[in-house]
């Protein structure tokens, strides 16, 4: 078996809360409480999750634009979690992100040429003739036309500044994307064509991708495995079509059945979940789900359920999924 | 279905840059920048030639002193009989020469504390106590202390206005940094390996430039006035060189007789920061409605 192009292993981020003159460390905010996973060559795995639940934090450790409070991080097999800036960059080229704000990820002062020829620019020794043509094969590639290099991000329409933010993802060649909500903040027909556009080019270049949503159609039209999180825990973890098909988790049955489906006389069961996420600063003990779990019994209250490897490969973490 | 009455779009023609109808609709637009600058112009300009036009500012003719404004004299003479008009003129360039100065000087410095403190938090909070620290020191009484110290002369007025003004421009710019700094398209730049350098210079930096046009023509504007205060206390440019603080000292005693000999230095130090702080308000309106206030 191939070594995971991206692994992470107890991965943990802990805010420290700090308040008064001398910022005494109050509490500390787990927003990521121990996160593992590995992603294969070529393979997606989707991390869903209610808004801070710690998911984009995960991503952010990942590419280590945010440094872990604990755990490790392996790129290809090798441990990069405490590389220093230097010994770091080989790394960095590795794995490339795409945002979420295809407005406010894009510099407004430089041209698209340049945001997408920047990565280049770091890495490459390129002359600018070179670079200028790399550059108009990335805007191809992602369905640009090359000659749009010399216009401003902010002449682009939301879907194109979002392949551009694809495009300088791509430049370094990467084995990893790590995307973080890409099509969240566009229109739904624009959203299928970034999330094809982003399918067709894990196809063409055997790509990774460690992709953030809250959207459970994305989700399902781009994963591979998909990643429950909850309060900074993973519930569950498993291949797409088990997991849409049969939830284990009280957690990932609520969150699918609350999925709209485009059949308007479908009925299905839905499991309503009430309340709201508990603050991470101060997590329930046990499960940290049983406070909203419909089926919680006494020993979620005190005992904190272990994510579990069940025969058929899937993992969850539920005292009730036996 | 109504037809929706077509608007002309204001002013449709794009008038090519520079030309008279393009600097009409400008000066339309931006009066203040206009004005401003055009009293700027005139000022420097009446300034840089006074050599080939003005009398000499320093002979004294004592048969001739304190004349009013006529033909020959046109802001009249002072005491010494010495000539106004070209006083005044002569007068401007310190003034100029200063504001201009102390401007440069602050903002090169405190551009550069300022994106350092921004950008590496471990530093911030020692630098930013020191120029707390800077702040409370008043302009005229490290001026007076530095001419203590050194000879009098303008470069030490240079010196001593710009210590005060580079914390302002170090808040300014951190500012700046600090909500620059988590922008997305930073992250962008981090996670595409551009190194931290580059990051400052090219994706922090340029964010900068616009509050800092703005507010270096407030620091000229105050320069001028300090420098102005500090003549007239006898404690910045040596009491020889016309400069308009110098005039407005050592003609007070003859302000009931002679009012001319302080209105037309009092009126031109007037002018000169009006006209700078039109330039800086126009400026700021249009280049960076939110940033740039006074800090």
């Amino acid at each position: 078996m191939t070594a995971p192009a991206l692994e992470v292993r107890e991965l943990k981020k802990h805010f420290p809360v700090q308040k008064g003159l001398l910022k005494r460390t109050v509490a500390h905010v787990k927003a990521v409480d121990g996160v593992s996973f590995a992603i294969r060559p070529g393979e997606t795995l989707c991390l869903v999750g209610e808004s801070g639940c710690g998911k984009s934090t995960v991503a952010k450790m990942a590419l280590r634009l945010i440094e872990p409070s604990g755990g490790a991080i392996l790129l290809d097999g090798k441990d990069v979690t405490g590389l220093e800036a230097k010994a770091m960059r080989p790394y960095r080229r590795r794995i490339q992100m795409v945002f979420q704000d295809p407005y406010a990820s894009l510099n407004p002062r430089m041209t698209a040429g340049r945001i997408v020829g920047e990565p280049l620019e770091n890495f490459e020794d390129y002359s600018t003739k070179v670079r200028e043509e790399r550059v108009a094969r990335l805007f191809e590639k992602v369905g640009l036309r090359p000659d749009a290099m010399r216009r401003y991000a902010f002449e682009f329409s939301g879907g194109q500044r979002q392949r551009l933010g694809i495009a300088r993802a791509l430049a370094l060649e990467p084995a990893v994307i790590v995307a973080d909500e890409p099509v969240s903040a566009l229109d739904v027909s624009v959203q299928a064509q970034v999330l094809n556009l982003l399918m067709d080019l894990q196809e063409e270049f055997g790509l990774s991708y460690l992709f953030v949503s809250h959207d459970l159609g994305v989700v399902e039209h781009i994963g591979h495995t998909i990643a429950v999180m909850y309060l900074g825990k993973i519930v569950e973890i498993a291949p797409k079509e088990t997991i849409f098909a049969d939830p284990q988790h009280p957690y990932t049955k609520a969150l699918i059945s609350a999925a709209p489906l485009p059949d308007p006389r479908a009925k299905r069961e839905r499991i309503v979940i009430q309340g709201d996420v508990p603050s991470p600063m101060n997590p329930p003990p046990g499960c940290a789900f049983h406070t909203r779990c419909p089926f919680a019994v006494d020993r979620c209250k005190v005992e904190t359920p272990a994510l579990l490897t069940k025969p058929d490969g899937r993992q969850v973490a539920c005292h009730l999924v036996a | 279905m109504s037809a929706i009455p077509e608007r002309p779009l204001a002013a449709a023609a794009p008038a090519a840059l520079g030309s008279p109808a393009h600097l009409l609709r400008f000066s339309r637009r931006n009066p203040t920048i206009v004005a401003g600058a055009a009293i700027l112009i005139v000022v420097t300009a009446l300034a840089l030639l006074a050599p080939f036009f003005a009398g000499d500012p320093l002979s004294m003719t004592p048969a001739l002193r304190l004349r009013p404004p006529s033909a020959e004299f046109w802001f009249g003479t002072d005491h010494l009989g010495r000539d106004l008009f070209a006083r005044t003129l002569y007068g401007a360039q310190i003034s100029l020469l200063v504001g201009i100065s102390v401007a440069a000087f602050s903002i090169v410095v405190g551009l550069i504390i300022g994106l350092l403190a921004g950008y590496y938090r471990s530093v911030d909070g020692v630098v930013m106590r020191l120029m707390d620290g800077l702040m409370a020191i008043p302009a005229i009484l490290l001026a007076i202390a530095l001419v203590a110290l050194t000879k009098a002369s303008v470069f030490v007025v240079i010196v001593a206005i710009t210590i005060p003004e580079v914390p302002r421009v170090v808040r300014l710019v951190r500012s700046v940094v600090l909500g620059v700094r988590e922008a997305p398209y930073v992250e962008a730049a981090v996670a595409s390996g551009t190194r931290t350098f580059k990051i400052i210079i090219r994706h922090i930096l340029p964010n900068t430039i616009a509050p800092l046009i703005v507010q270096s023509t407030y620091i000229c504007a105050s320069a001028i006035l300090i420098e102005s205060a500090l003549s007239f206390l006898g404690a910045g440019t040596p009491p020889d060189v016309p400069t308009w603080g110098n005039m407005i000292a050592q003609s007070r005693l003859y302000l009931g007789p002679a009012p001319w000999t302080i209105f037309f230095p009092g009126i031109a130090l007037a002018v000169i920061v009006l006209a700078v702080n039109l330039l800086g308000d126009g400026l700021r309106d249009r280049l960076d409605p939110r940033l740039a206030r006074r800090m």
